[in-house]
């Protein structure tokens, strides 16, 4: 090879590893922060906390290590954690199908054509935008049994009605109510996108064939909507297992611990009680929890998630 | 007067059809608005009058104290839960969308080495529960001094915004390769297209993704509930959970500082309705 064409060779590799180099360098300063900042702040934080939920550590001085004590204490000596747990699943079966029948009917109401709709819409989504303690403050307010709104009307109409919040039986059931209270009109603007999905010709096509509006409702509507429930459901168990806000506003987790969920005895072990080994332990065990229940609605949605 | 379904026009079936929506509507919007209503009225009253059976809607006499002593008051620094729930919004709406439209743009239309390997790294992110994150990251802040200041709620939700970065890049994916071209072959950098071209096409995207970001910045408990101390710290939520827990039976003034927390986010709220519902058609991201 001519000197001239090895030059011009090393020249052409040269131009293109610097030309890799400042692609390199161009795109790492478009997505650099966004990347650092989830590796820092999402990522790498997880890795310890697997550490630190065999420690005992109280946030100031170095974990020690006591291996599996903190599990061994959440399952035999620590009551709430099982009351956690238990309330924490109860809140998830009554909350999380309440909020999606209602938000399914409010999808269904909203999604005709009728005028002033799109303010309806407004009206219903309203409670998704407050803050868990405005909500949890109004809420208790209105459930107060003495003074609240609530027993009020019932008095009025010659209902004595329950004491809700100081009820041990019953708080739970007004957290529950609130929960969905706030979380239809999400779940309706999810729906509502799933319904308006669904090409007209099908339901034409029922129509035609003789279909009342039941049946329409029940196997074709239905049926095309199972992608939206199963990412609703998903999404809605996910939350629902990690609810705190609107317990520590609406009952501090009682009365008694007839409130008292998951999170908030992982908060009051974690930062109230100092004890970030035992939190640690707690937090992972929720992960694991929420992972297997995803996974397992997972493997379930390929038998009744139907696919156009 | 027996009407039989054969003699009902199909003009008076839609009309009774409709009747009946209507009538639904009604029936859960007021249920749904109820507890907004109450709220405000309870507001407006004297301690006496909350609580007297049966409810008063119109509040008699009509006051305005419980608003004022949220002001005035010694013990509950009221004005600095909202200046700094305003403070660490803007800040974090305003970083956070240069943020995200800066990584989704890169991830979009940039490629370089380790891109997708650092895009599957953001979706992983996503399954991972705050909870777990929570204890480290508390000591790394106390580390550096952070803990009872705003850092942790203005820096991370800057940063680590998967949901953000997805929602910009999903857009940026839609604009037509060939406006970029152009602008190569004139000679632009990457950051020109971005800043001159792409930014200003992102309009509705970047209300949407600003929208969703300030309510759940104005919304968020968990974080500044465990990151700070002193009550001149606090943002609205936690200040009213403190309020709440100290006088928790002053009920006409707790309604009153909800009322004031409300108040901006129904003002976006009302201005920007549907950029709520497409953000969460798009991307199911939530509160």
């Amino acid at each position: 090879m001519t000197t001239l064409a090895a030059d011009r060779m090393v020249e052409k590799r040269r131009s293109a590893r610097s030309k890799l180099l400042r692609k390199t360098a161009e795109g790492w300063m478009f997505v650099g922060p966004v990347v650092l900042g989830t590796l820092l702040f999402n990522v790498l934080p997880m890795f310890p906390t697997i550490y630190t939920s065999f420690t005992y550590w109280n946030g100031l001085a170095a974990p020690s290590w006591i291996g599996l004590e903190n599990y061994r204490f959440a399952f035999v000596e620590d009551p709430n954690f099982l009351i956690g747990l238990k309330n924490t699943v109860l809140f998830t079966i009554a909350a999380v199908p309440g909020a999606m029948i209602a938000g399914l009917c409010l999808a269904l109401i909203v999604n005709e054509q009728l005028r002033g709709i799109k303010l309806a819409r407004a009206v219903f989504f309203l409670p998704v935008v407050t803050s868990v303690v405005a909500v949890g403050m109004v809420w208790r307010w209105i459930f107060n049994w003495q003074f609240g709104l609530l027993n009020s009307i019932l008095e009025t109409i010659g209902i004595i009605g329950p004491r809700w919040l100081s009820d041990p039986g019953v708080a739970m059931f007004a957290v529950i109510i609130v929960a969905i209270w706030q979380q239809m009109g999400y779940n309706m603007v999810l729906f509502l996108a799933g319904l308006q999905g669904i090409p007209p010709s099908i339901e034409e096509a029922a129509t035609i064939d003789g279909a009342s509006a039941w049946e329409r409702f029940f196997h074709v509507k239905l049926p095309m909507l199972t992608p939206t429930i199963f990412f609703v459901l998903i999404i809605s168990i996910i939350s629902s297992f990690q609810v705190f806000g609107l317990i520590y506003t609406m009952t501090g987790g009682g009365p008694g611990s007839a409130t008292y969920v998951y999170v908030f005895h992982l908060w009051s072990e974690g930062f109230r009680f100092r004890k970030f080994g035992y939190g640690s332990a707690l937090a992972w065990m929720l992960f694991v929890v929420i992972g297997i229940v995803t996974w397992f609605q997972w493997w379930m949605g390929k038998r009744w998630v139907f696919y156009r | 007067m027996a009407v039989s379904r054969m003699t009902l026009t199909k003009r008076q079936r839609f009309a009774i059809r409709a009747a009946g929506f209507y009538m639904l509507i009604v029936i859960i919007g007021t249920v749904t608005i109820l507890p907004f209503l109450w709220m405000v009225s309870t507001s407006f009253k004297e301690p006496t009058e909350a609580i007297k059976v049966p409810p008063e809607w119109i509040p008699a006499p009509f006051i305005l104290d419980n608003y004022i002593s949220l002001f005035t008051s010694g013990i509950l620094p009221f004005p600095w839960f909202i200046f700094n729930s305003v403070k660490i919004a803007v800040l974090v709406v305003v970083g956070r969308l240069f943020i995200c439209a800066l990584g989704g743009y890169g991830f979009a239309r940039l490629n370089f080495p380790g891109r997708d390997a650092a895009f599957a790294m953001l979706l992983a992110s996503l399954m991972i529960p705050p909870m777990v994150t929570v204890f480290p990251l508390y000591f790394g802040y106390a580390k550096i001094g952070w803990i009872d200041t705003h850092w942790p709620l203005i820096i991370p939700p800057i940063v680590a915004n998967t949901f953000g970065t997805f929602l910009m890049r999903q857009f940026f994916l839609t604009i037509p390769q060939d406006l970029e071209d152009a602008a190569i072959v004139d000679g632009a950098s990457h950051f020109w297209i971005f800043w001159r071209v792409m930014l200003p096409l992102s309009g509705p995207v970047l209300a949407t993704l600003g929208i969703f970001t300030f309510m759940n910045t104005w919304n968020n408990f968990f974080d500044p509930l465990i990151y700070l101390n002193r009550t001149e710290k606090f943002t609205l939520p936690v200040g009213l959970a403190f309020f709440n827990d100290e006088f928790s039976t002053q009920y006409t003034k707790l309604m009153a500082g909800v009322v004031i927390s409300l108040i901006p986010m129904l003002i976006v709220y009302s201005f920007a309705q549907k950029y709520f519902t497409r953000g969460i058609t798009l991307t199911g991201i939530r509160g």
